[in-house]
């Protein structure tokens, strides 16, 4: 086929071709050989639709629409006036009123024209939406904490690469400058032989509490049970829909999660422990220590626990010869003065998925993995998890990364899985 | 994939509404019962809710006592999820038999989340069961069961999935992918390829295809798996062109780099293209010699896809091609461009430094963005001398966004000196920036600080803001007070940067300056007393914070940072926090006192527990003056013994 084919997409195209038996698939061409101002051939468009979008997840969209190569077609929601705001959102991009809204992610998954799907629902839903869309041959942007317990971690990790679909965690501090330059400051041995590594945290208090139920709307304005997906059944109160969910500990991951998606993470880049995860959690206070197999501390810790000031979500990485220390405001503090000079210009903020999503599409493109692919996103959450629950027993917990099980502790590896909500399968 | 709405989940989910509604209606209790969890849920008088909780609490602590009571419950539509919940979880094997015991007495959904416990458990005794159940008219069970075989992984489960029927293969696609790749993570390659090989005859879905070839090629011996993927490359099917792309990039950087490169003039230019984005991974010397042949291609998309791979690849000697092509043609600037960025050999810089010696502006502007972007420090002395020397505007603007990225912090001095003769108005603000971004990078802050203070004594006034931005880089207690002085300066544009520059410092270093300023009938005394507040809020925990707070309302003269403050208070509640709080409802200062009532309950409410005589007098003090009926609701509350 040609890839310049402007009557066709790329799916529908696929979709033929497939029936064909034998055809060409199109080509995507990497987004920096397409020219900045170019337009881009429907056939080489990447088509995305939207998993439960809200607040964060227009954020996410609001970067996804600008590029040249991308066309959102679709929204996929439990609430309709989620559906209706993404679709009004769309629409007024494109000048059309194309953009489809439609209530149950089988619908979405199941359009072969569409190729990847930005995911944005609430905690409890991301894995299985993730491994819903990998299993439909989706690649995968999905909002951040990725999954609620370990299990869910290494269920995602399988099945995506399984499908060897792309996949980026919503975690875009990976590409964001301050804290690259942070973690290349470790990597490049300038701090020394690294030590400890902070990563801020917030509350890992949680609720078991319900709120009172209320008269249940219709399914058009709110499928409930959908909503809930494979969370335990509670009862509708409007709160939740509104985005009052988080600190339920059915539907939150919890709050070492909340922002340790991102610093834990950067700490095991900056540790040089992307395939790995501590071996020991020591909790105190609100917050937990934990302890690489090399000696190497991890600090989860809460705000007012010594942070500089540098912004939301700051990280710090010490060495035996000097510290950094960076956050969301991209300022950069770093010790001994000596360190000044590395400094970089730093002009992207901490909470700007643009570099993320677009890393996300040319790997679409290249087939090559993201910098927050399923593997790094999986062992930062599965050593965020084993921090919370080391917190939630109060106990130091040995863990065993290779097993992924904590050591003689029969009680803490109750904790790796929760039930999924039947009839959801991960 | 799996058709889960094959079980007919919506209108399950409108029964268990119904039920659940059901049982809400009959009155839910929020507050957690105290009795035993095992009694929770066996009482017909326990709410809903304190059966949920006591089955999550089994999860984590239930014993052998608790197991026939959660099985029994595996058939209730409301319980079933709860009941697995807790029997999922428990690591007593006669969990495991209650949840076998179970397959063959539920149904429909129930089934399939008993049968996905099995799963999540590693259930090996539950193979034979799970084996019989692949073959269940329900084709959501069958699915289920097969999910679970493969998720189980014992040799026995591996061997039920071979025995797939062909005309079940596409259905248990997911399960035979599973089972695959347990059999490769065991090294049985053999194993493996026979699955795979059950999905390559089936009518599967592209996206199946392209996992199965991928697993295919992972688990060919080298010599075999070379030759498929120089034969999926090859293929005129595209999706089998761009399997053999991706298993090229799953090989890892060492492999396959020759096979890429052969590759390429046996396709078309649009494949080409994505074989070079594979091959920019590759550092092998057979991609860097692919691209730059490539480079030389008669198709300009090939052209600048060999451009993004030199950038990965190549070294000095890579500069001028990339460097032509920048300025050549508007379009291949930015691909150009960032391949020069990326090029990791030093010495392009030199070659860089050298450009910045040449003639033409547009040459000598594009080495200096480039030496900026790269970090090319040693540029620095040639920056600053364009920046003075240039007579093209371009040249200069480009020198000085450079300098912004590159100048080290001793130059600090000598790029005040540009502010001060920016012959633009743009060139006196990059300047200004660059003064900024240098300030973080002075490796002697007490040299940078000296050399503000000079500059702030004959610099006019209009100028001092950047002096004293810089010196919030610097940041240390030097410069720190360098600024707290310039607040008290007597022209009122250094003391309005003074205090803009303190209420923003990055630490809480700023606070009693701020303070200081904040008391004394300043000008800017507002501005002052709200950036010490952020630095309560923001610097501060405990004791620390209070007595900030304390020390802010004594010296606000309005209501406004009053109830800022008690805002602030209410981040710290305790008796003492408390105590001050309530002062302010009773107090003759305080005007707006109804909205200061939100944060003494606020308080009051967190203290309540631990002070409730504490706690009750501050609800009494709310009820004195409100008429908001929540506020008031919330007070009597607390108020009662």
């Amino acid at each position: 086929m040609s890839v310049n084919n402007a009557t066709t997409n790329r799916r529908g195209f696929l979709k033929s071709a497939a029936k064909a038996g034998a055809a060409a698939a199109p080509l995507f061409i990497p987004a920096s050989v397409l020219g900045r101002n170019g337009s881009v051939p429907p056939s080489e468009q990447i088509v995305v639709g939207g998993l439960g979008i809200g607040r964060r997840g227009r954020t996410v969209l609001s970067r996804f629409l600008p590029e040249r190569d991308v066309r959102f077609i679709a929204v996929c929601d439990a609430q309709r006036s989620r559906r209706r705001e993404v679709k009004r959102m769309v629409d007024a991009h494109y000048r059309t009123s194309d953009c489809q809204t439609l209530r149950h992610p089988d619908d979405l998954l199941q359009r072969d024209d569409i190729d990847a799907v930005l995911i944005a629902t609430g905690d409890r839903w991301h894995t299985l939406a993730s491994v819903m869309a990998a299993r439909a041959g989706k690649d995968i942007y999905c909002e951040k904490p990725c999954s609620m317990t370990i299990e869910e971690s290494l269920v995602l990790r399988d099945v995506i690469g399984r499908y060897g679909r792309i996949y980026q965690a919503g975690t875009q501090r990976r590409t964001i400058p301050n804290f690259q330059f942070a973690v290349d400051l470790a990597h490049r041995g300038k701090l020394g032989e690294l030590h400890t590594v902070h990563a801020h945290t917030l509350s890992p208090r949680f609720t078991r509490k319900w709120l009172p139920g209320a008269p249940l709307p219709s399914k058009e304005v709110i499928d409930w049970d959908l909503w809930l997906g494979p969370a335990p059944w509670r009862p509708y109160n409007p709160k939740y829909a509104l985005g009052r969910w988080r600190n339920y500990y059915d539907l939150h991951s919890g709050g070492i999660l909340e922002w340790g998606a991102h610093t834990v993470d950067l700490c095991q880049w900056a540790a040089g422990a992307d395939q790995t995860a501590p071996v020991e959690y020591r909790p105190w206070d609100n917050n937990v220590t934990a302890t690489y197999a090399n000696g190497v501390k991890l600090v989860m810790r809460g705000r007012g626990a010594g942070w500089l000031g540098l912004g939301t979500c700051p990280v710090r990485f010490e060495g035996d010869e000097g510290w950094v220390e960076t956050g969301d405001s991209g300022k950069i503090a770093v010790s001994p003065d000596s360190l000044r000079s590395e400094i970089k210009v730093i002009e992207m903020a901490g909470t700007d998925p643009k570099n993320h999503v677009r890393e996300f599409l040319d790997c679409v493109r290249s087939r090559r993995p993201c910098s927050a692919n399923e593997k790094v996103a999986a062992q930062a959450h599965i050593a965020s998890h084993a921090a919370t629950i080391a917190w939630r027993l109060d106990a130091t917990l040995k863990f065993d990364p290779a097993k992924n099980e904590f050591v003689d502790h029969p009680t803490a590896n109750r904790h790796l899985s929760r039930a999924v909500r039947e009839p959801w399968r991960l | 994939m799996p058709n889960s709405r094959a079980i007919d989940r919506r209108n399950l989910s409108v029964a268990v509404a119904v039920v659940f509604g059901a049982a809400l209606s009959h009155g839910t209790a929020f507050a957690v019962d105290k009795a035993s969890p095992l009694a929770r849920i066996k009482s017909p008088n326990a709410s809903l809710h304190d059966k949920a909780t006591a089955f999550e609490e089994l999860a984590l602590d239930g014993g052998p006592e608790s197991i026939a009571a959660l099985g029994e419950r595996l058939g209730d539509p409301r319980l079933s999820h709860y009941a697995r919940y807790a029997l999922q979880a428990s690591p007593d094997p006669a969990a495991g038999e209650a949840l076998r015991g179970a397959l063959d007495k539920v149904r429909g959904a129930q089934l399939i989340g008993v049968i996905n416990s099995l799963a999540s458990r590693r259930d090996v005794a539950a193979v034979d069961a799970l084996t019989g159940l692949c073959g269940s008219e329900d084709p959501a069970v069958a699915l289920a069961a097969a999910g679970a075989l493969a998720a189980i992984g014992s040799d026995a489960a591996l061997a039920a999935l071979a025995e797939t029927p062909v005309e079940k293969a596409t259905a248990f696609t997911d399960a035979l992918l599973q089972g695959a790749l347990a059999h490769e993570a065991k090294g049985d390659a053999a194993k493996a390829e026979a699955l795979l090989n059950r999905l390559a005859g089936a009518d599967a879905p592209v996206h199946v295809m392209q996992a199965v070839e991928l697993a295919l090629v992972r688990n060919a011996t080298p010599e075999k798996a070379e030759a498929r993927l120089a034969e999926l490359l090859a293929s005129p099917v595209d999706w089998r062109f761009v399997v053999g792309l991706q298993a090229a990039v799953q090989a890892g950087p060492d492999r396959y780099s020759q096979t890429l490169a052969s590759a390429i003039d046996k396709n078309p230019p649009g494949r080409q293209v994505r074989i070079l984005s594979v091959i920019e991974g590759k550092p092998g010397t057979g991609g860097l010699a692919a691209a730059r042949a490539a480079s030389r291609s008669p198709h300009p998309e090939v052209r600048l896809a060999a451009a993004a791979a030199l950038g990965a690849l190549g070294n000095k000697s890579d500069g001028p091609l990339l460097f032509r092509l920048a300025l050549s043609d508007p379009a291949a600037r930015e691909p150009a461009t960032q391949a020069l960025l990326r090029i990791k050999d030093p010495q392009l810089d030199s070659y860089l430094a050298g450009m910045l010696d040449g003639a033409e502006p547009s040459k000598r502007a594009l080495a200096a963005e480039l030496s900026g972007r790269r970090g090319a420090r040693s540029a620095t002395p040639k920056l600053l001398a364009l920046t003075r020397g240039s007579d093209s505007a371009e040249v200069r603007l480009a020198a000085l966004g450079a300098l912004r990225r590159v100048a080290p912090g001793d130059t600090l001095g000598k790029v005040f000196d540009l502010v001060a003769s920016a012959p633009s108005t743009e060139e006196a603000r990059l300047a200004k920036l660059a003064a900024v971004e240098v300030a973080q990078r002075v490796a002697d802050p007490s040299a940078a600080t000296a050399a503000v203070a000079e500059r702030l004594e004959h610099w006019p006034p209009a100028d001092h803001g950047v002096l004293l931005d810089a010196l919030a880089r610097v940041g240390d207690n030097a410069a720190l007070e360098l600024v707290a002085q310039a607040a008290f300066r007597p022209d009122r544009a250094t003391q309005d940067a003074a205090t803009r520059v303190l209420g923003a410092w990055p630490n809480g270093g700023a606070a009693p300056a701020l303070l200081r300023v904040a008391g004394s009938g300043h000008a800017f005394s507002v501005r002052a007393l709200r950036g010490y507040l952020r630095a309560a809020r923001q610097y501060s925990s405990g004791q620390e914070r209070i007595a900030m707070c304390r020390l802010a309302l004594g010296v606000a003269d309005r209501d406004e940072e009053r109830l800022l403050a008690l805002d602030t208070l209410a981040l710290t509640p305790s008796a003492e926090s408390l105590k001050l709080a309530t002062a302010q409802l009773t107090s003759d200062v305080l005007a707006s006192k109804a909205k200061a009532v939100e944060p003494v309950l606020k308080i009051a409410e967190a203290v309540s527990p631990t002070n409730p005589a504490e706690a009750a007098a501050a609800a009494r003090a709310v009820l004195a003056i409100s008429d908001d009926k929540q506020l008031v609701d919330r007070a009597r509350k607390l108020a009662q013994p």
